[in-house]
């Protein structure tokens, strides 16, 4: 037992546990003050959110192999569920948080199964664009205010619910009152988001690796062998929207918990397409990956700001001057180029994204630096080429070995 | 189980990864990092005196947040650049009692969501006095009650909504007029001049659209305007083609764009050079724009309609304005001064006032005392002078009619005022030089 405390994974998850458990505190400690502040509090719930809400995204474009630009689209249709439950509680009743929040969860989980269904004759750019046609279309819906169709007055009124085009505001989330010496407003936002984040994630590593989420593997690498072994294609296809919706829901009813505030314009078509941005930079078809494709969402502003910071701090670039940007204010209208070019060299160097990254760091060797050590020691690579004259599987099979994400395939 | 012994090591390093990142990703903020600690813990305060954010002997620090790039609406980015200019005058001058102003902008990209984790970071992370000229209507609504339960000044919201100052919040000062108020002067000059005509209306979806849009009606309602058509556009859709052509089929004698610039312009471009049609068009004030002329070319917007409440940046011959521009040309970051400039330079000027009346004492609370004392003032670019009192945190309350001549805004008529707090000054001869109405015309 006392050994298996000390692997090396349990290990880190216990770490990293306890820094999420304790982390809305640490700015209050000695040491961590110097560099934390309650601002970082705020980001870590950000954090949270967008973690639930690529987990969904990566579920189903990760794992499944369907691409969706409309995911911003069902964590729209979360938060305003959420919103609406919470603000104008369900046939005279109040609705508790959490309720909201899985009411959210299930009405979106159901939509995305319903969204499924034409996923089942649309794949690759086409399914793209029928997901993006959905990311268009809500905003407006969620606006509708007295329609006239083809000169007749309709009664349907979404801005009764929704808000209209001014959005909901809800209260502001107090902590409950026997917790309010312990916990400040802003540590008991990040519990509330944390704890399900966890929650969810750990479902998500369970999910992947059970049936079902080999069944997405397989409906992802190859639909027609995937039917031949017995799975069945439709019903599997819609569970992966189903189950991005469930995620995206649930995202998204703490979204508008934690900022009581929701608008038509909060989840737009960049925001969609940036979640797709996060997961493959995360890594696609991976846990951890989604992990940083979170911390990606979280930080992307800040990483931006520091990177047009750096460059402005180059002392060269004086001598530049009036020929290229270097006032502050160039920087900051050039933030979205600025940070486009580390994008671009990311994704090429690492097109695994950071969990494949870290999968080649963290494994015995990756493949592209087995294959280059080979070519350097040449006698290695005669003993290899040997080897696999002798067991051609030997190499797939040590690769496979060191892909643990990939392990599902088998 | 088989996965588990290779996994974990993975997780070990993201774990690892996670933990050195805290401390990296926060390095930058060293300079900031210093104050976050003592504002929070009550052992940390000086004696005597109380803490204040983001004021020091020498510094003020001021935020706004504002679209400034990865979106079309980063157009307005501008606004930032006019308004650092002015600081940096004030503090060329060696400040406000000794303090020098240091001006963040949080970039939000015109989304609500990015504009909430903005202005936390302004307010939590960099500890700003006050946040000045928050701008957008959609992004402001995401912070505005955060910022009030905070107690963080809300100085001049560069947006027009009702909701910023009705119900009146002691925190937060709006910077432009009421859009009702300006669609209300425009619905007297179609009533004026339109009478029994046909009305078609373009609107944004949005708040913006749809409080302009009620005050149209409202302002028409009793006259034999028609209404017989209304198209919308979605805040990310700056091409209307489609809804000039279906305005057109409609066959209106006169148009109304409840609008920001790039529709407005691509409108009117639209109507005059692809549907050949020459019908009258009216604007609502926030089009009044440089940039506008310049999308929807010069020779297509001849004769455009519209409100204004400031002096516009081709009166060159003002003193005011050519303040204005000496001051973006000797602080600013380079370039041709626009309106978008002397706008931002306005709203400077306005908190630099404040904070002026607000004494050597400077407190959240003297802040808004010393806006709320702001009487009689006569700005760079006021035509008017500006009142205001614990009742009425509007500055802008008069506007004039304009319409574009010659590829500029030029002013007709007489100006509307509607001033809620009575002053002594009639107009304004230029900067501090108030008109009393004792002194005659």
């Amino acid at each position: 037992m006392a050994r298996a405390l000390l692997r090396p994974g349990v290990l880190g998850l216990t770490l990293l546990l306890v820094v999420l458990a304790v982390f809305p505190y640490l700015y209050t400690w000695p040491f961590f003050s110097a560099f934390l502040d309650p601002f970082r509090t705020f980001q870590a719930t950000r954090f949270g959110l967008w973690l639930i809400i690529l987990l969904g995204l990566n579920l189903l474009t990760g794992y499944s192999g369907q691409i969706s630009l409309g995911h911003a689209a069902l964590v729209a249709v979360g938060a305003y569920v959420a919103a609406v439950l919470m603000s104008q509680g369900f046939m005279g009743h109040d609705v508790p948080v959490a309720v909201a929040v899985l009411a959210a969860g299930l009405f979106t989980g159901a939509l995305g199964f319903l969204l499924g269904a034409p996923a089942l004759r649309l794949s690759g750019p086409y399914l793209a664009i029928a997901t993006f046609a959905m990311i268009i279309a809500l905003p407006q819906i969620l606006k509708l205010e007295n329609v006239s169709f083809a000169g007749q007055q309709l009664h349907v009124n979404m801005a009764r619910w929704t808000g209209g085009v001014q959005g909901l505001l809800l209260d502001r989330p107090k902590p409950p009152e026997s917790l309010k010496d312990l916990v400040t407003e802003r540590q008991w936002l990040y519990y509330e988001v944390m704890v399900p984040a966890v929650i969810m994630t750990a479902m998500a590593w369970n999910l992947t690796r059970s049936r079902i989420g080999r069944a997405f593997v397989a409906l992802r690498d190859a639909e027609v062998a995937a039917a031949h072994m017995g799975v069945n294609l439709s019903l599997y296809k819609m569970t992966a929207f189903a189950l991005s919706g469930l995620f995206a829901g649930v995202g998204g009813g703490l979204f508008a918990y934690n900022e009581a505030f929701i608008s038509p314009d909060s989840f737009e078509i960049i925001k969609s397409i940036t979640m797709v941005v996060a997961i493959v930079l995360g890594g696609l078809a991976s846990i951890t990956g989604t992990v940083f494709g979170a911390l990606f969402m979280a930080f992307q502003n800040e990483i931006v700001d520091a990177l047009s910071g750096l460059i402005r701090r180059i002392p060269s670039l004086g001598a530049l001057e009036g020929y290229i940007p270097t006032t502050a204010s160039d920087f900051e209208k050039l933030r979205g180029a600025v940070y486009s070019i580390p994008l671009i060299i990311f994704i090429i160097f690492a097109p695994g994204g950071v969990a494949g990254l870290i999968r080649q760091v963290g494994g015995a060797a990756p493949t592209w630096w087995q294959g280059w050590r080979s070519r350097l020691t040449g006698w290695a690579g005669v003993v290899k080429l040997a080897r696999q004259r002798v067991e051609p599987d030997a190499e797939a099979a040590v690769e496979e070995r060191q892909d643990p994400e990939e392990e599902t395939r088998h | 189980m088989t996965v588990l012994p290779r996994f974990p090591r993975a997780l070990l390093l993201t774990a690892i990864l996670l933990v050195g990142l805290l401390p990296l990703s926060c390095g930058e903020e060293e300079e900031a990092g210093e104050t976050p600690a003592a504002t929070q813990p009550a052992g940390a305060q000086t004696p005597g005196a109380e803490k204040v954010p983001g004021v020091t002997d020498t510094e003020i620090l001021l935020g706004t947040h504002m679209p400034v790039s990865q979106t079309p609406a980063a157009a307005y980015a501008p606004i930032a650049d006019g308004m650092r200019a002015y600081f940096e005058y004030v503090n060329s001058q060696g400040g406000i009692y000794g303090r020098k102003i240091k001006f963040l902008v949080g970039d939000d990209h015109f989304n609500p969501a990015d504009a909430v984790e903005a202005v936390r970071k302004l307010v939590e992370q960099d500890h700003v006095f006050a946040l000045v000229g928050g701008l957008g209507d959609a992004t402001h609504a995401a912070v505005y009650k955060y910022l009030e339960e905070n107690g963080v000044p809300d100085m001049f919201v560069s947006g027009g909504l009702d909701k910023w100052t009705e119900p009146l919040v002691r925190t937060r000062f709006q910077g432009n007029p009421n859009y009702g108020t300006e669609e209300a002067m425009i619905a007297k000059y179609l009533v004026e001049n339109y009478d029994g005509k046909k009305l078609a209306l373009l609107i944004e979806n949005d708040e913006f659209g749809e409080n302009g849009k009620k005050a149209i009606l409202e302002g028409i309602e009793g006259s034999d305007i028609e209404v017989v058509a209304e198209e919308r556009y979605e805040t990310t859709q700056w091409d209307v083609t489609a809804q000039a052509q279906r305005l057109k089929a409609a066959n209106p004698d006169v148009i109304f764009a409840q609008a920001v610039p790039p529709p407005a312009a691509s409108l009117v471009k639209v109507a005059r050079e692809v549907l050949n049609w020459d019908v009258p068009i009216v604007v609502t004030g926030v089009v009044v724009t440089d940039i506008f002329i310049q999308l929807a070319g010069p020779q297509n917007a001849e004769g455009v309609v519209s409100v204004v409440f400031g002096k516009q940046i081709y009166q060159t011959d003002d003193p005011g304005v050519q303040r204005v521009i000496q001051i973006y040309k000797d602080f600013g970051p380079g370039g041709e001064a626009s309106n978008f400039i002397l706008y931002g330079e306005f709203i400077a000027e306005m908190m630099v006032k404040a904070l002026e009346n607000a004494g050597p004492n400077l407190t959240r609370d003297s802040l808004i005392e010393g806006a709320e004392a702001i009487r009689d003032w006569c700005c760079q670019s006021c035509p008017m002078p500006i009142n205001m009192s614990p009742t009425d945190h509007r500055p802008c309350e008069m506007e004039y009619y304009n319409r574009v001549e010659n590829g500029k805004w030029v002013t007709f008529g007489e100006p509307v005022i509607y001033e809620s707090t009575p002053g002594k000054a009639v107009a304004c001869k230029g900067l501090d030089e108030p008109i009393y109405a004792s002194e005659g015309e």
